[in-house]
């Protein structure tokens, strides 16, 4: 990457880290770490025909202040204090049926999301009739407001797991319970007041919702998106003796976008379709694994070329995995045998119709990008930050690790979308002026300003950042290689190759590494062979 | 599960099409239950809605937002007497007389829309949108006369106060850290009237912003003055050379009472559960208060009782004098039937100190609360009548 940095002229560096520090500071400014006095918690309730399952938002500031000690996005999540938290939740949250019989609730999960700007602590709940289907139910919760007498928790409800979740309630100290109707088919007393304030939403909205699902889902699912584009990211090189070369032909570009777009959708639609109908199933926590480690692979490959058009190869083969992860959210929505086929497409659609728009906004940019050695810096730097976030993930999910350290950097960035799309757009249009002016082109200024050729000679082979019309700085007087191409990686001139021969040798010439440790000559001995023929 | 996913954080441009996809889903954020009016339809933060979210991602923490629920109102409340409603008449009609008719369309609502009488707030007004026309809406004389209108209603001390609060709200447009743009004393407070004014019939004069809500009820020779609702942020500020210290006398009235108490009478003040905002604030109008609590001021000395009856006083004293010696004189009957109680702490800067007087009707709150504007803690109050409330009985009773 260092070679990378050396190759872009310093008038366009300085843009650029501009631009990066500009993001960062924008970033690291945002508003919402201070606390807000009026935080509240929401509720929201799935309402199965089986089973409601309960989402459940508890603001860590306003939880910290009724438990009695201040909580952090980190250590909310140890072992102890999020078991602890779950215990407390779950004394706090019921149900009870027209009977007066209260359900079983168990509370799991465990993780930290900001929003608004604060963190909430995010918990899943399941509450279920000792028998039966669920019938209409009234609603208890007073966790945190048992103890901050001003909390205020907001409750939502929807049907058939899709669609708008309907407010149904603001509970305060002033109550702490609400009627929820069961689903309209089993509902035991339809005109009760929740059935007509929360009933609207069912699931028979069938194919937009299912639709709006698919968007919603890989939208917030930043793993699916984060392998996507690093499958993107050398789109536009072309692997050769496993190394990004840069490609000049647009449409075999775009070609190969669609390829990748395309074996990413046949991937997971196999294993969606096979997911959903239940003929496939592997336990989540492998699933989910999987598919960290298949943004890591991907990321690696963005980096150096692991097969050729091995991204096509990867986004099929991973993309397997992707399939079951959406069918294991289908597989949650209990939904009906009848509206599983239009679920399953309108799902699907969503996803893909994401994917366009992650192209559509990627790639033109990208595209610009890769017409100037910028390209190989932010390729190789995306590509590692995606690989580090996609190891904290690994390790998360396969156990490893308790938390994920790197999720407050992550959620920055999330929060912040717009920004960062305009900061690539800004570099690229950076790019593509500076390359209309004759640099970052990765060839000599001196063969894109067809200098005379005193000064051409005057330019050397190795780097011409002058421009033309100003004296050059490098005096060293030799002659320039004509025969040498500009790869994404620097130079393939014939001194290159000599360098590369020496400073990066064949694995079966392990011990040549030996020469280039500190107080060896290799490197030095390479320096000295003269940049000409 | 998948929700592990969604938790799980973006890179770069992964993130960029987050927002325009997000977008399109937005449908996951709750709706606003067709039986409360949403005072944030126009709230500028984007992600919570007058009646907090519940779409993934959508509500908790910006949800501190406010949503009015119309409750029954009538006009039989427990009014004060003494009221100087031929004035007040006389001043709303000056100013309904300054206005064009479109703006005088605005001023004016009907007496029997009780979710537009419910809609004050401790919030900016770009937060929790009020009823009525913005003062800096209003052209010099219609202004002066609006202001006028406001100081026939009070007493000297209750116009200063409204003045000292507008100050403060004029003192966050130079000064705040962060938080909203209708900061000032002009653009954050409005004025409403409910029904026609007149020395017969029953109307409402709403004056309020940011901090500040006077809901002053007439019927007749009587009034009601509450809800009312004083804070400031900050606590105190300079305006050149002067200091200012908008809830001096309330707060201070009431820390000397709490600052009186002896350790057995503190341990019988404090209630054990966290208060960190006032629970009687905006859109809680159902009627129902909290449980009563605390130290029984009928077991204060003497010396004690008198300075609870100076809190009461620094709270009711806004209102024009004969009107708040009329309830005086209701309070200080009932003052053996009421107490005194504290969470979290009772000292003056105190995180979260919460200070209460629970009477059979009067009932104060006065609480340190926090912003994203400034870094200290600032005052919420609230003063209402549980009998009186918009001039009606109990909601619920």
């Amino acid at each position: 990457m260092l070679t990378c940095l050396r190759q872009v002229p310093g008038f366009l560096a300085g843009p650029v880290v501009v631009v990066c520090v500009v993001l960062g500071a924008i970033l690291a400014f945002a508003p919402g770490a201070s606390a807000h006095p009026l935080s509240t918690s929401v509720v929201r309730l799935d309402v199965g025909e089986r089973t409601v399952t309960a989402t459940v938002d508890l603001p860590l500031d306003q939880l910290g202040i009724a438990m009695d000690r201040p909580f952090t996005a980190a250590d909310v999540l140890d072992a102890a204090t999020v078991s602890a938290l779950r215990a407390y939740v779950q004394g706090d949250l019921s149900a009870t049926d027209s009977t007066g019989r209260t359900w079983v609730t168990r509370v799991a999960g465990g993780r930290v999301t900001s929003i608004d700007g604060a963190d909430n602590l995010v918990l899943d709940a399941t509450l279920t009739p000792g028998s039966g289907p669920v019938g209409d139910f009234v609603l208890h919760y007073d966790a945190v407001v048992d103890r901050l007498v001003s909390h205020r928790v907001f409750v939502s409800a929807r049907y058939g797991s899709t669609g708008r979740y309907t407010t149904v309630a603001m509970l305060s100290w002033q109550t702490q319970s609400v009627p929820i109707a069961a689903l309209p088919s089993t509902s035991t007393t339809s005109t009760s007041t929740a059935s007509t304030t929360a009933a609207p939403a069912s699931g028979s909205q069938g194919f937009v919702s299912a639709v709006h699902l698919g968007v919603e889902h890989i939208s917030g699912g930043s793993d699916h998106l984060l392998f996507l584009l690093m499958l993107l990211l050398p789109a536009p090189l072309a692997a050769v003796e496993r190394r990004w070369a840069s490609r000049p032909d647009l449409g075999r570009a775009g070609w190969r976008v669609l390829h990748v777009v395309t074996a990413f959708a046949v991937g997971h639609s196999i294993t969606l379709a096979l997911g959903a109908l239940g003929w496939v199933r592997l336990p989540a926590r492998l699933v989910e694994s999987g598919i960290a480690l298949s943004v890591l692979v991907s990321a690696v490959h963005a980096v150096r070329p692991l097969v050729r058009r091995g991204e096509v190869l990867i986004a099929v083969t991973f993309g397997l995995l992707h399939g079951l992860a959406f069918a294991a959210l289908l597989g949650a929505l209990d939904l009906g045998r009848g509206s599983l086929l239009t679920t399953l497409l309108g799902f699907n659609l969503g996803i893909e119709i994401t994917q366009l728009v992650v192209v559509a906004l990627v790639m033109p940019s990208l595209i610009l990008i890769s017409r100037t050695v910028v390209h190989p810096v932010l390729r190789i730097a995306v590509a590692l930050l995606g690989a580090v976030l996609a190891a904290a993930w690994f390790a998360q999910r396969s156990g490893l690790m308790p938390g994920d350290p790197l999720e407050p950097v992550g959620e920055l960035l999330v929060e912040h979308p717009l920004i960062l799309a305009a900061g690539l757009a800004v570099v690229a249009v950076l790019c593509e002026l500076a390359r209309r002016a004759g640099h970052l082109t990765g060839k000599p200024a001196a063969a894109v300003t067809r200098d005379e050729p005193g000064a051409s000679s005057a330019t050397g082979t190795r780097l011409a950042t002058a421009p033309s019309g100003r004296p050059s700085t490098c005096q060293a007087v030799s002659r320039v290689d004509h025969q040498a191409t500009a790869t994404s990686r620097g130079w393939n001139s014939r001194r290159a190759a000599r360098l590369r021969s020496v400073s990066r040798p064949k694995p079966s010439r392990w011990p040549v590494y030996w020469l280039m440790l500190p107080g060896n000559t290799a490197t030095r001995k390479a320096a000295r062979i003269a940049p000409t023929d | 599960m998948t929700k592990i996913r969604r938790t799980i954080v973006a890179p770069i441009a992964a993130a960029a099409l987050f927002s325009t996809v997000t977008a399109c889903s937005s449908d996951s954020d709750a709706d606003t239950s067709s039986s409360t009016a949403s005072a944030s339809a126009a709230a500028p933060s984007s992600s919570s809605s007058g009646f907090a979210g519940g779409g993934p991602g959508g509500g908790g923490a910006g949800g501190g937002l406010q949503t009015f629920t119309a409750v029954d109102l009538d006009t039989d409340g427990a009014n004060a007497s003494g009221a100087n409603t031929t004035a007040v008449v006389t001043a709303a009609t000056a100013f309904l007389a300054t206005l064009d008719t479109s703006t005088a369309g605005k001023v004016n609502y009907a007496f029997t829309d009780n979710v537009s009488r419910q809609t004050w707030s401790n919030y900016p007004a770009q937060q929790v949108p009020r009823k009525g026309v913005a003062l800096s809406d209003l052209d010099d004389d219609a202004k002066a006369a609006a202001m006028a209108l406001v100081k026939t209603m009070l007493s000297p001390a209750g116009y200063a106060q409204v003045q000292t609060i507008q100050q403060a709200d004029d003192w966050l447009r130079a000064n705040s850290a962060s938080g909203t743009d209708s900061f000032g004393s002009d653009s954050d407070y409005y004025i409403a009237i409910y029904g026609k004014p007149s020395t017969t019939g029953s109307f409402m004069v709403q004056f309020g912003g940011h901090h500040l809500a006077r809901n002053y009820t007439y019927k007749g020779t009587t009034a009601s003055i509450t809800p009312d609702f004083t804070g400031t942020e900050p606590k105190s500020f300079t305006i050149g050379n002067t200091a200012v210290e908008p809830m001096k006398e309330k707060a201070g009235t009431l820390f000397d009472v709490f600052d009186s108490l002896t350790d057995d009478q503190e341990a019988k003040a404090k209630l054990s559960g966290t208060i960190d905002d006032i629970l009687m604030g905006p859109g809680v109008d159902s009627g129902k208060f909290p449980a009563t609590q605390g130290v029984a001021v009928a077991d204060l000395s003497a010396q004690q009782q008198s300075l609870v009856l100076d809190a009461i006083r620094a709270w009711v004293g806004d209102a024009s004098p004969d009107v708040a010696a009329s309830l005086m004189k209701t309070y200080t009957a009932q003052l053996s039937q009421t107490r005194v109680a504290f969470a979290n702490s009772d000292t003056v800067d105190g995180e979260s100190t919460y200070l209460r007087i629970d009477g059979p009707r009067v009932w104060i709150e006065l609480v340190n609360t926090r912003s994203r504007s400034t870094p200290n803690v600032h005052y919420h109050g609230v003063y209402r009548d549980k009998n009186d409330d918009y001039g009606s009985t109990n909601p619920s009773a």
